[in-house]
């Protein structure tokens, strides 16, 4: 039947587009990593850098564990840097007293941060980006009422931890993780599924609303641990201890090829690679002495860019 | 002497053809209008009504024919074009904007000719906006007036308003008159009128034979996508139109070769007083070994009904039970309880078109899949594919993305992830919609087999010949009451069924 | 009427900081310019637009107008900020019409290229035209700083909310933002066309943006610029009060009702304040607030819902149905 075949040519060519899809942003990966190895004198491959070199793999590659499950469905979340933030100071005045109740604490924060938002969004129905924005502001103000402008010290006993070893095999075990339960649970692949098409999962029988919620709070857990991490990179919680997290993640996770809308396309190497693209920017931005601005001014472009080239324009009927 | 104007040709098709994918929407239609003449367009569901119209009103194109408008070629862009030579159409759904006033909606998109200078001018807007409810006699309504508080009888005729101010030489209603109450079906009908004696036509579709027959000087009918035939005012009868809306033949073993009826009767689902929309106290109950069949026109409730009772849609009131007692709230205990859901609408919402076959089968099966949380992709890939086998998908392999099948392979997916699942009670929404006839056939085999194992089977359905050939028991829905039942006979035909739908 | 209420809820709260006139007028200044900014991103937000990108914008119509301000004077920094105002919105409606993403993306990452050169400009003015603009801000030209002082600044605010009345309700593209929002694909059937209407509404909300920036500048006779996207926060207060607003639609006009909105922010913020609270709680509010004003539609739906569950069960509970048959 003419129809069959024609689909069949069209299914053909439209197979290639997609693998060049998926190739792209590992050879992204390969050519970012020459243009800095290249435009620092060979710095960034340097033995010396493969210390700073692991702050920034951690700070990228674990938020970016955390989001995929919210971007793979569509949503986001906007309010890292304050939940971080809020996470850390807690943590530090907790810390004084006992170090593990102060991870402790710090895993409930988040957790009950991560829920609010997915209260917020999911319950209240707002929009997951203005809802996060909105719950950032509140997490923003609760960590500077809680600074009191400057900073908390923590217990120096965190710099024990500060290794190569805890960074490095905290970053593998949490994205084997996070792989397993996003590739092999029924848990991951219903992310996908509401990504792709939210009422089908529905009458499919997946509690959309539950599954939409808890990834709210893996992405809380997250941040918890990274802010462990700050605590143990600087023993100190600052106003900017949660830094540019979310935007690092949301690109991460787009430049590494995650759809904006979520669903069947979104893999999980796109937490390795987009994680290792952003780790390696900004290290190598850092490395070539260029001030905050300039590197915003950068990812400003790249956002857009980013999102220009994935965005799904043919099933979305209407774009706002 | 009196003289006999010909009454000059206003609209003429020839050979229009519209295909979506395998259903032939229209084969070849041809007919005339004339000026000064209103003319009425029947069939039943599919049959080609609302394609027709929407073609000729702009909103789509042809795939082949031509339309002629007062003898010139007529292929209008859009709607605004089509407006622009004259020929406008009152739709079917809600077509008017909230949030704004009545005269904003009358001229939406044709602020231009109200504009000086950059501004607006309100006030002439709103003038012209009474003189435009004022022609089709529409009495009461203050322009300025927001239209969220209005009804949706007042709503739709500012749509009729909008389309006649434009003062169009051809007017499409499409099934307008069905959503108006009284006062609202005497202004279309006086705007009808008015239309004749001005010497414009209008094309009015309608499902209501009577009220076809009372202003129509002549009814055209299509049946699956042809002309049938024209019948004008001396000949129209009642019998007449039926006569040549249902007449066809259907072919002896496309349904069931049986005249049995249910194997049990025993219950397995049980729906009592449930309310929701139009439904009021709906009760009814599902038997095992039993093919069901539920018919009625489009907004009759049935498609909800079906929502409801896989717990998809919570009704304001009234429960959903099982045979061990388990009353069904949301769609995953559904799937727990061995039921299945195939939606009408395919793409949306029973399907992931942005997803490979295998991902659609598995969906509802993962928790069976599972060994210790984990779920293998060789095991996903065997269920994909005995699926595949079992209902012969036309497909390049487990891994293609659903959007790249046609129709009826879509549908053998979207029964396939169902039949996995191994469910005892399905409940299927006009299972071979957009289906080519081989695989209607094949689905129409699987729910015989189905039935012979003794699952319980509801089937919704907006085509009749379906709904007779495969029901053990056909219930009707009207206006969101239970109207007839009818039991598995030869005598049952399309005729008996659509006097209890409309 | 709620403003009113918030205002003595204040009162009771805090009667010595609260209760005098200073207060009251203070409040209401704070309303002045939020309220401009919402009658900027009014439009677009009306079509369906979400736009971040306002206070990167503002912070360079600001500059501009400074610069504007100090060759030209006071027309010249009016001209200044409309202008730069202007091109701006161009560029975004421009890259939004084109690329077909989402607005909040092309948004947030235009802020984010803004706020850098609003940095950058701010840097090299300095050095090149001390006069203007010092490392941290550019300096209001004098002459206009009364502006930002009573009973100016409300007459600023009553003129343009004139302005802005007019062009809501009598221009092609406001009354064409507001169909295109109700519903886009209807818009569409009627031979809308959805993109121009929303690069217009860009064109027609950065006049009044450029306007909020002339009397921001004067009020703090300074104008800085934001760093690490701190100018996502300026669209807050003023969206908010565009669906406050819209809420109020049937009671009062857009421009009194987005008025009113604002007012209520600035007494709540101000009581804050007053009550002795840390001035980061503000922030804390100020989120509360944005989720609250947005979660409202579906908390009413939650209630009709429930209302009509209700409704249905008293029915039946009054009138037992007689058993209905079994079919």
């Amino acid at each position: 039947m003419n129809s069959t075949t024609l689909k069949k040519e069209q299914s053909g060519f439209k197979l290639s587009a997609k693998t060049v899809k998926s190739i792209v942003p590992f050879l992204g990966l390969i050519f970012i990593i020459v243009f800095f190895q290249v435009t620092t004198g060979g710095r960034l491959l340097s033995a010396r850098n493969l210390k700073t070199f692991a702050n920034y793999a951690f700070s990228a590659i674990i938020p970016c564990c955390g989001g995929i499950f919210l971007m793979s469905q569509g949503n986001m979340d906007y309010s890292l840097a304050g939940n971080i933030c809020v996470s850390a100071a807690l943590g530090a005045m907790v810390s004084q007293t006992s170090i593990p109740l102060a991870i402790l604490v710090m895993i409930v924060a988040s957790l009950t941060m991560g829920a609010i938002n997915g209260t917020i969004c999911i319950f209240l129905g707002v929009n997951s980006f203005i809802a996060t924005l909105g719950a950032s502001f509140m997490y923003g103000g609760l960590a500077s009422v809680l600074l009191g402008g400057g900073s908390i010290t923590a217990n120096y006993d965190f710099k024990n931890i500060d290794t190569l070893v805890f960074k490095y095999g905290t970053v593998l075990v949490v994205a084997v993780i996070a792989l397993i339960v996003f590739n092999y649970t029924s848990f991951g692949k219903h992310c996908r599924s509401i990504g792709a098409r939210q009422e089908v999962a529905h009458q499919a029988g997946v509690r959309v609303r539950l599954e939409r919620f808890i990834p709210f709070l893996i992405s809380g857990l997250a941040c918890a641990i990274m802010a462990t991490f700050t605590l143990v990179r600087t023993c100190n919680a600052t106003v900017t201890s949660g830094g540019n997290t979310q935007i690092n993640t949301m690109l991460g996770l787009l430049l590494g090829g995650v759809p904006f809308s979520g669903g069947w396309n979104s893999k999980f190497r796109s937490v390795i690679i987009g994680g290792l693209i952003m780790a390696v920017v900004d290290n190598g931005l850092f490395l070539l002495n260029l001030t905050v601005p300039t590197q915003q001014l950068i990812k400003g472009f790249i956002f857009i860019v980013a999102v220009a080239i994935s965005f799904d324009r043919e099933n979305t009927a209407v774009i706002k | 002497m009196s003289e006999v104007k010909e009454k000059e040709i206003i609209l003429r098709a020839e050979g229009i053809s519209k295909s979506f994918g395998p259903t032939k929407a229209l084969v070849q239609v041809s007919f005339e209008i004339k000026r000064g003449e209103v003319v009425g367009l029947i069939g039943e569901n599919g049959s080609g009504k609302s394609t027709f119209s929407t073609i000729v009103a702009g909103i789509q194109k042809q795939d082949e024919g031509q339309l002629y408008l007062n003898g010139e070629p007529y292929a209008p862009n859009d709607i605004t074009d089509a407006i622009s030579k004259g020929v406008a159409m009152v739709v079917q759904e809600q077509g008017t904007f909230n949030n704004i006033s009545v005269a904003a909606n009358i001229f939406a998109g044709r602020e231009q000719q109200f504009t000086k200078a950059g501004l607006l001018d309100l006030k002439a807007m709103n003038a012209a906006a009474a003189e435009a409810l004022d022609k089709i006699g529409v009495e009461g309504i203050d322009p300025a007036q927001v239209v969220n508080a209005m009804s949706f009888e007042e709503r739709k005729l500012l749509e009729v308003a909008r389309a006649e101010c434009a003062e169009p030489q051809l007017l499409i209603i499409d099934e307008t008159t069905t959503a108006l109450g009284r006062e609202g079906r005497d202004v279309m009908y006086r705007l009808i009128n008015k239309m004749r004696r001005d010497n414009r036509s209008v094309l009015f579709i309608s499902h209501d034979i009577e009220e076809l027959m009372a202003i129509c000087d002549s009814i055209i009918v299509l049946r699956d996508g042809h002309y049938i035939g024209a019948l004008n005012r001396e000949e129209m009868t009642v019998g007449a139109l039926r006569q040549m809306m249902v007449g066809r033949e259907i072919a002896d073993n496309f349904y069931r070769n049986d005249w049995n009826g249910r194997l049990t009767d025993e219950v397995a689902l049980s729906a009592r007083d449930i309310c929701y929309g139009p439904m009021k106290d709906l009760t009814l109950d599902l038997h095992k070994g039993e093919i069901l069949g539920i018919g009625g026109l489009t907004d009759c409730g049935m498609h909800d009904f079906g929502k409801i009772l896989f717990g998809i849609i919570k009704p304001d009131y009234g429960t959903v039970k099982l045979e061990n007692g388990a009353e069904i709230v949301n769609p995953k205990q559904a799937v727990k309880q061995k039921m299945a859901y195939i939606s009408k609408n395919r793409d949306t919402e029973a399907l992931m078109s942005a997803g490979s076959v295998k991902d659609n089968i598995c969906l509802p099966n993962l928790p069976k899949l599972a060994k210790g949380g984990l779920i293998s992709p060789k095991a996903e890939m065997d269920l994909a594919n005995r699926m595949g086998e079992t209902l012969s998908i036309k497909m390049q392999g487990p891994k293609q993305y659903v959007m790249y099948l046609s129709g009826g392979n879509k549908q053998k997916v979207s029964i396939g992830k169902w039949l996995a699942s191994e469910a005892e009670i399905y409940i299927f929404d006009c299972p071979t919609r957009g289906i080519d006839i081989g695989v209607k056939a094949d689905i129409y085999r699987i729910l015989t087999d189905l039935k012979n194992q003794g699952k319980a089977i509801l089937m919704i359905s907006e085509e009749l010949p379906e709904l007779i050939g495969m029901s053990d028991r056909i219930l009707t829905f009207k206006d969101g009451a239970i109207s007839g039942e009818f039991l598995r006979d030869p005598s049952v035909t399309e005729h008996t069924l659509i006097d209890y739908m409309i | 009427m709620i403003p009113v209420a918030l205002y003595l809820v204040m009162l009771l709260l805090a009667p010595n900081r609260v209760g005098n006139l200073d207060s009251i007028i203070s409040m209401l200044t704070l309303a002045v310019v939020p309220t401009i900014t919402a009658y900027g991103v009014h439009f677009g937000f009306t079509s369906g637009i979400m736009d971040f990108s306002v206070g990167s914008r503002m912070t360079l119509a600001s500059m501009a107008g400074c610069i504007g301000g100090y060759y030209f004077g006071p027309i010249g920094m009016i001209l200044g900020a409309v202008l730069a105002s202007l091109l701006l919105a161009t560029v975004i409606g421009k890259l939004f019409a084109l690329l077909k993403i989402p607005s909040f993306v092309i948004s947030l990452g235009s802020l984010m290229v803004f706020e850098v050169i609003g940095e950058r400009l701010n840097k090299y003015c300095a050095d090149v035209l001390p006069d203007v603009a010092t490392w941290q801000y550019f300096k209001a030209p004098a002459s206009m700083q009364f502006i930002g002082k009573a009973p100016y600044n409300f007459i600023v605010l009553i003129l343009i909310a004139i302005v802005f009345e007019l062009v809501n309700t009598r221009t092609k593209i406001a009354n064409q933002a507001r169909v295109v929002g109700s519903d886009e694909l209807i818009a569409r059937n009627v031979g809308i066309d959805p993109m121009k209407v929303k690069f217009g509404t860009f064109i027609l909300g950065s006049v009044f943006l450029a306007m909020a920036a002339v009397v921001s500048t004067c009020y703090s006779s300074a104008a800085g610029y934001y760093a690490n996207m701190g100018s996502m926060g300026i669209v807050f207060k003023p969206m908010m009060s565009v669906i406050i607003g819209m809420s109020m639609g049937r009671l009062v006009r857009s421009c009194v009702g987005i008025f009113i909105g604002n007012l209520c922010l600035s007494v709540i913020f101000t009581g804050i304040i007053a009550l002795g609270w840390p001035d980061n709680l503000q922030n804390i509010f100020l989120g509360l607030f944005l989720v609250g004003v947005l979660g409202m539609p579906t908390i009413q739906r939650y209630i009709a819902d429930f209302k009509r569950r209700s409704a249905a069960n008293k029915a039946h509970a009054d009138a037992p149905a007689t058993a209905a048959k079994v079919q």
